[in-house]
Parts: C-alpha cells; sequence; structure tokens
C-alpha cells in the first residue's frame, strides 16, 4: 500500500515537472519568435517609408500627374492641374495602383483652403486626389503645378507653388 | 505446491531492460519537446528565409522605382545582391492594369532556397526573361511614348552575360552606349558565350532584329514592336513576358486615353482647338482590342495622327 502511494506521489511529481518543461520551452519559443518577428515589423515599416520617400518625388513625374510638354519644354517636379482634377474625378481604377493611403496635392499660393471640385475649380486650395482621411505617415515634395488659364481673348499657361502629400500606412 | 523463486529468475520476469515506467515516461516526453523543437527551428527558417525574401524583393522594387521616374531617359542602375539570387518573374493581365510581380530565391549553402513570397506592383513594368539568375544585375530605363508617355520601361540584364550588337544602327547604338553597360559590345564581339544580337542577317545570331519589319525572332519566335523602347523590351525579356507586359502597357493606355480624352474636352470648352474626343475614342478601342504585338502595326496609323494634332494644335495636350 505504501509502495503504491509512493509511486503515485513520484508520477505527480513528473507530470509538474514536464508541465514546467513544456511551459518552459513554450515561453522560450515565444521569446524566440517575438524577438524574431519584432524585425520583421521595423524592417516592413523602413522599407515603406524609403518607399514613400522615393515616391513623393517620382510621383509628379507619373503620367497621370506630369505637365510633360504641355506648358512649354518638358520640366520636372510640374504637376499638371487639369489632369489631376479629372484624375480625381475618376480615381476609383487607381485606387491601388502607387500602394499608398493618400495623395494631397496643395495650392500654395491660393488664399483658399477648400477642397476643389468641379463647382469652385480653380480657385480652390487642395486636390485630395486620393485617401479616405486614414492616418498614416507623409512625405512631401515642392512642385509645380500648372494649367490653361483664360484671360479676355487669350489663353495662357499659368504655374504656381504647389505641395505633393503622399501618406503610407502605419500599420 | 509453492515454487521458489531466486532473485535472479524474479528480475527475468520483471523484464529484460529493467526500465521502470518513470523512465519510459520521460523517455517520451524527453522525444516529444526534442522533435517539437527541430520542428520550431525549421518552421522558424523557414518564415526567416520568407522574410529575407520578401525584404529583398521589396527593396529590389524600390531600387527600381528611380529608374521610373523622370522626364528623363536613358537612366542606369546596377543592382548588387549579397548572395547569387534568382529572380522568378511574374506577370499578370487581369485587373484594370494587371501586375507585376517577383519572387525571390537565394543560393545559400549550395542550393537555393524556396521560392520566397511573390511581391506585387501595378505601377512597374520590367523586361527580363521568366527567370534570370546572377549577384548582380544591370537595370536601365526608357520611355514609352504611344503617342503619350504610358510609362517608363525598366530592362534588366545579368551584369555577368554580354550582349554582342553586330550591324547596329547608330541612333540605337548610341542609345545602347549612353546606358553605359560594359556588357554592351559592339561589331566583331561575337562569341559563343555572348548573346549575339544580329541587326542584319548574319552567323551565331541568338537575337535577329527586323528594323523595316519591326520585328524580332528570339528563341525560334517571332515578336514585333514600335519604336526603340519596345524594340530593347522584346530583346530583353522573352516572349510571354513582352506580350504579357504589352497588355498592361495597352490597359494603362486606355486609363491615360480617358484622362486625355476629358483634359481635351476641357481645354475645347476654354477655347483652345483640341477636341481630339473621337480620335481617343478610337485609339481607345485599339488599346483595348490589342490582342497580341503582331496587331500593333494597326495602331500606327491613329498613333501618328493623334501626335501631329497634338503637336501643331495651340494647347498641347502632353
Amino acid at each position: 500500500m505504501v509502495g503504491r502511494k509512493k509511486a503515485q506521489v513520484k508520477i505527480q511529481q513528473m507530470a509538474f515537472m514536464i508541465i514546467g518543461l513544456t511551459l518552459f520551452f513554450v515561453l522560450v519559443g515565444l521569446f524566440v519568435l517575438s524577438f524574431g518577428l519584432s524585425g520583421l515589423q521595423e524592417s516592413k515599416d523602413a522599407l515603406d517609408e524609403e518607399r514613400a520617400t522615393l515616391l513623393v518625388g517620382k510621383l509628379s513625374d507619373a503620367p497621370e500627374f506630369s505637365c510633360g510638354g504641355a506648358y512649354g519644354t518638358r520640366k520636372s517636379n510640374c504637376i499638371d492641374m487639369d489632369k489631376i482634377f479629372i484624375l480625381k474625378e475618376n480615381i476609383e481604377n487607381y485606387k491601388n495602383f502607387w500602394e499608398v493611403e493618400g495623395i494631397t496635392i496643395l495650392v500654395l499660393s491660393s488664399n483658399s483652403t477648400l477642397e476643389c471640385n468641379s463647382n469652385n475649380y480653380p480657385e480652390c486650395g487642395r486636390f485630395i486626389v486620393l485617401g479616405d482621411g486614414k492616418s498614416g505617415i507623409d512625405k512631401s515634395d515642392f512642385v509645380s503645378l500648372c494649367r490653361k488659364e483664360k484671360s479676355e481673348n487669350l489663353i495662357y499657361d499659368k504655374c504656381e507653388l504647389g505641395k505633393l502629400i503622399v501618406r503610407i500606412s502605419n500599420e | 505446491m509453492g515454487r521458489i523463486l531466486s532473485r535472479s529468475q524474479i528480475k527475468m520476469k520483471k523484464g529484460f531492460l529493467d526500465i521502470s515506467f518513470s523512465w519510459i515516461f520521460a523517455l517520451i516526453i524527453g522525444a516529444t519537446i526534442l522533435f517539437a523543437a527541430i520542428y520550431f527551428v525549421t518552421q522558424f527558417s523557414e518564415v526567416k528565409n520568407s522574410q529575407t525574401s520578401a525584404e529583398s524583393g521589396t527593396t529590389f522594387f524600390n531600387l527600381l522605382l528611380p529608374l521610373e521616374t523622370g522626364i528623363e531617359s536613358g537612366k542606369s542602375v546596377r543592382i548588387k545582391f549579397p548572395v547569387k539570387t534568382r529572380l522568378n518573374h511574374i506577370c499578370e493581365t487581369s485587373g484594370t492594369f494587371g501586375r507585376e510581380g517577383l519572387s525571390i530565391q537565394e543560393f545559400i549553402k549550395n542550393k537555393w532556397t524556396e521560392n520566397g513570397i511573390n511581391i506585387y506592383s501595378e505601377d512597374k513594368y520590367v523586361f527580363y526573361p521568366k527567370l534570370i539568375e546572377g549577384k548582380e544585375f544591370f537595370s536601365f530605363s526608357k520611355s514609352f511614348e504611344f503617342p503619350f508617355k504610358i510609362a517608363n520601361l525598366v530592362y534588366l540584364t545579368d551584369a555577368e552575360k554580354i550582349y554582342c550588337f553586330s550591324g547596329t544602327p547608330n541612333e540605337v547604338k548610341e542609345e545602347l552606349e549612353n546606358f553605359n553597360n560594359p556588357n554592351f559590345k559592339f561589331e566583331n564581339c561575337q562569341s559563343p558565350d555572348a548573346v549575339n544580337v544580329c541587326f542584319s542577317s548574319g552567323d551565331n545570331c541568338n537575337i535577329e532584329v527586323k528594323m523595316n519589319a519591326k520585328e524580332i525572332v528570339k528563341e525560334g519566335k517571332i515578336v514585333y514592336f514600335e519604336g526603340n523602347s519596345l524594340m530593347y523590351a522584346a530583346i530583353f525579356s522573352d516572349e510571354i513576358i513582352y506580350e504579357c507586359e504589352l497588355q498592361r502597357l495597352m490597359k494603362r493606355g486606355v486609363q491615360l486615353t480617358d484622362l486625355y480624352k476629358e483634359k481635351s474636352l476641357r481645354l475645347y470648352n476654354l477655347g483652345c482647338q483640341s477636341d481630339m474626343t473621337l480620335e481617343f475614342s478610337g485609339l481607345q478601342n485599339q488599346f483595348l482590342n490589342l490582342e497580341d504585338s503582331e496587331n500593333l502595326y494597326y495602331l500606327r496609323n491613329s498613333i501618328e495622327e493623334i501626335s501631329l494634332m497634338n503637336r501643331y494644335s495651340g494647347c498641347p495636350l502632353w
């Protein structure tokens, strides 16, 4: 009877030991995993940020934005406001194209802060080309904003100072 | 009648090995923990491989970004990987723009790692074969205008591969020289190790470029081009990738045509003589209906006509 009790105690001891060991290894595994994967998020953020920095310099030269030769010689960092206005109205197809959360263009020389729409264009202060108000990290660059303007019977090129802001996700 | 057993007989009866339950239990649990640990380490190393592959792929795409920018053409960049790397090229035409994809394998401990995570991008048009290997790559870009700029095309070659161009027209030769690729050789350079690109008929040609017919014969297959940027695209990629990327370019062309159509109307309302909506509608249909590069020829007239109309209108659209 005494021998049987002794064996039961031993099995209990071992069970506790095994539970302890398993818990130890699980904790070690979790620690290693979290340590390893914390680098993953960091490198993703760094790559996203690098991409946004490069993209903000590039976007103004994308065919959907750039002035091309429409306003005299070809210029770099020149955004065609007429194109942007049209693009903004039909942005649905471009939602995932540049893989950014948002694209906003500010007309720095304008006194207005109103968002551009068909009623107030070109007397407005900003184009929210893409983005639904989600938060994120902004990268910006100064650009020229050009459009055709009519004064009496004369059509001329009007260029203003603007700011292109690209927003990337911070999630 | 009772039978008296000796000590050794009792021992034999207990079992040959005389292993107690606690030992068996400990062995089983020990083995389970050991196997679990090995499994965990293997899985973790696979996750790490995928992470490295995804990081390399994203870095690679980021490195190509400056090539896509700008109004100037002919930029070049050297891309060096830490180890020998295999780039698996993916091109898909579904969706509004299709997409460019890539998965990376690395040559570590004398074997290729598993195929990594696929990285995709909708706004890139990179021309290289379905599979390319090397430690160092050379990439350069050229704008594709048809008739307006549709995208900058990026070309990628293995830095160890020599391209020997013979019979090259001067204009093409100058442009290729401007890419500053030391592996581009011209005239009297044919060798069995090089990729021999012949602009005039000759022996040992791996790639034949027929400038007048605007066609390229490569690995027994014919593809067609319009303009130098598509010609380079056909030379440095393969038939499947070329045709796929061409479809993607046409898809972007459709979207841009919409943009210019609207812009031409807007400027017309402002007083410019730039209403080209009819021409743009026709071009858009041609973009949509282009089945393969063989049909590029049918677009030539529309492209020239729209290009001239834009150049001589008082208010150019691009």
